[in-house]
């Protein structure tokens, strides 16, 4: 445990050197790192350790996003993040009370549903209220502010999966992944902890929206609700592994880097290395990336060992 | 003196149009050992159900210290002293034995005090249960019998004053089962829980056990001693043909 915090604080302080040494094109592809690391790690928290799993990432991030492009301009930076987070915490209180009690498919199913539920509700808010679709935001912090706020959330995002596993919140979420009824009978009182999980990982979410809105200078919709941003989180946790503390981490960092370095030039190249590792990770790997020990790598050499010999 | 602990009145379950459990009351008091039997389908299991919170009962009361419990969750009969064990042993198969005892103490055991020092800490229920050596595996590594007495030490960290146990004694040999009789005894009369204990073989249950209630299609025909039990009509009724009780 203490070696995680240590590694944390490493890879933060070599996280917080980048911007004195690289470009603007690298600062950008750090930021799609830290910004999947937060969405994969916070997402792990709950939905690795009760395996409920959640489609709604894309919905808290967007709530962030739109809390932000609607405060940016009368509030301090810092503010904007946190309230970025309680708006999105906020929604997943409401929208864990009503879809919590369901496992399984039903809730991914329902909480994409949610997710396409609420971007048609702003879509449409903004047509008839507003009167238009998108939002330029026009004064924003700069790219070094943006990068810090980032690796903020990144880390915080990361030391709160570290601290929820040690504590009797953590013990409580992983009872109900094994067995909710069972803990519920041991005395865990199963809707609280799942709906304050659900919140915590929206919080996460919420402030990462918050800080990417001023990276796109114009969001709409279809931008920052974009359900994709919640399949790749959901993605990366499970090949890193969303049980474990570092997989969604590492798993966050190598995608980002894929998906900036081959989504431009070959956008299909990008989304079928997506596909076969998820594929590879399922057959062969099913706890994720994190799980890899070194009796793994020995167990698969040994059997090819056995065959050649 | 011993204590009114559950007082169950008038317990109806429904399942659509299936009655499980038909207006079924009973009372438990501290230090009592209770069997609970009945053909298959009598509702013994539903009845363990609805007085542990599994279940919500379509009617009736559950009064614990003069509160009605029923439609409250299990995490809240858990912490009013209720606990139980199921009867395929649902432990916690990826963690540790030690950590699987260790989670009852963390949640309802951690508000109650210990009635004895055997329910202290983790290690003297494994004690408690004969599991201390095994400690260290993983749930799923240990014999079915000893996940069973696993289900126990589980069900005893939530430091409870009501304990129901459903089909401990289910599949083990007549060593295992006299073994489980015997710890089922000094759970009662060391630590004072009163045990309800559901068990299929009638004749292994009634040598033990000082009352019994008898539940036949969801209704409860007998509440007595096994001795009075066994002589009473509807009871041999019930059972026709099953010679356990013959």
């Amino acid at each position: 445990m203490k070696r995680d915090a240590i590694l944390l604080a490493l890879l933060a302080a070599g996280a917080a050197l980048l911007p004195a040494l690289v470009g603007e094109f690298a600062l950008s592809l750090a930021m799609a790192c830290l910004m999947y690391v937060a969405l994969a790690s916070s997402w792990s928290v709950f939905c690795g350790s009760t395996r409920y799993l959640s489609l709604a990432t894309s919905a808290f991030f967007g709530i962030g996003a739109y809390a932000s492009a609607l405060t940016l301009e009368q509030l301090p930076w810092p503010v904007v993040i946190a309230l970025g987070a309680a708006v999105a915490a906020a929604v997943a209180l409401v929208m864990g009370a009503a879809v919590l009690h369901l496992r399984g498919t039903y809730f991914a199913v329902l909480t994409f549903g949610m997710t396409e539920l609420i971007r048609h509700a702003v879509t449409y808010f903004e047509k008839q209220v507003t009167g238009t679709v998108g939002r330029v935001l026009a004064v924003v912090p700069d790219d070094r502010t943006v990068y810090f706020t980032l690796l903020a959330i990144a880390a915080g995002a990361v030391a709160t999966a570290m601290a929820v596993r040690r504590s009797r919140f953590g013990l409580a979420l992983a009872g109900i992944g094994a067995d909710e009824q069972r803990a519920q009978t041991l005395g865990v009182p199963t809707r609280w902890v799942k709906t304050l999980g659900f919140a915590l990982t929206a919080a996460f979410a919420g402030a990462a929206g918050a800080a990417m809105a001023v990276r796109w200078t114009y969001i709409d919709p279809v931008t920052v609700f974009n359900p994709f941003i919640g399949f790749q989180t959901v993605l990366i946790a499970l090949i890193g592994g969303a049980a474990t503390l570092w997989g969604p981490v590492a798993a966050a960092v190598m995608f980002s880097v894929l998906a900036e370095t081959l989504r431009l030039q070959l956008p299909q190249a990008y989304m079928m290395a997506l596909g076969l590792l998820l594929i590879l990770s399922v057959m062969y790997l099913p706890d994720g990336l994190g799980s890899l020990r070194r009796e793994t790598l020995r167990g698969w050499f040994a059997a090819r060992g056995g065959r050649d010999g | 003196m011993a204590e009114r602990l559950l007082d169950a009145r008038e317990v109806t379950v429904r399942f659509g149009g299936l009655t499980a459990v038909d207006a079924v009351s009973a009372t438990f008091d501290t230090g009592e050992l209770v069997g609970i039997i009945g053909p298959n389908g009598a509702g013994k299991t539903t009845f363990f159900n609805a007085i542990s919170g599994v279940i919500a009962p379509t009617a009736g009361a559950l009064r614990m210290d003069g509160r009605d419990l029923a439609g409250q969750g299990p995490h809240r009969f858990a912490a009013q002293g209720v606990a139980r064990t199921f009867q395929t042993p649902r432990v916690f198969a990826a963690m540790r034995v030690r950590d699987n005892v260790d989670f009852g103490l963390q949640f309802a055991g951690r508000h109650r005090a210990a009635a004895a020092p055997a329910l202290a800490d983790a290690g003297t229920i494994l004690a408690l249960i004969g599991l201390e050596r095994h400690a260290a595996l993983p749930a799923a590594a240990i014999t079915p019998a000893q996940q069973r007495l696993l289900e126990i030490g589980m069900a005893l960290a939530t430091r409870p004053r009501l304990l129901l146990l459903d089909e401990v004694a289910a599949g083990l040999t007549e060593a295992e089962v006299e073994a489980m009789a015997r710890l089922i005894g000094r759970l009662r009369g060391e630590l004072g829980l009163a045990v309800v204990w559901i068990e299929h073989a009638v004749a292994t249950l009634l040598r033990h056990v000082e009352r019994v209630l008898v539940l036949h299609q969801g209704r409860k025909i007998a509440d007595a001693a096994p001795a009075e039990v066994v002589r009473n009509p509807e009871v041999i009724d019930a059972y026709l043909g099953d010679e356990v009780l013959a």
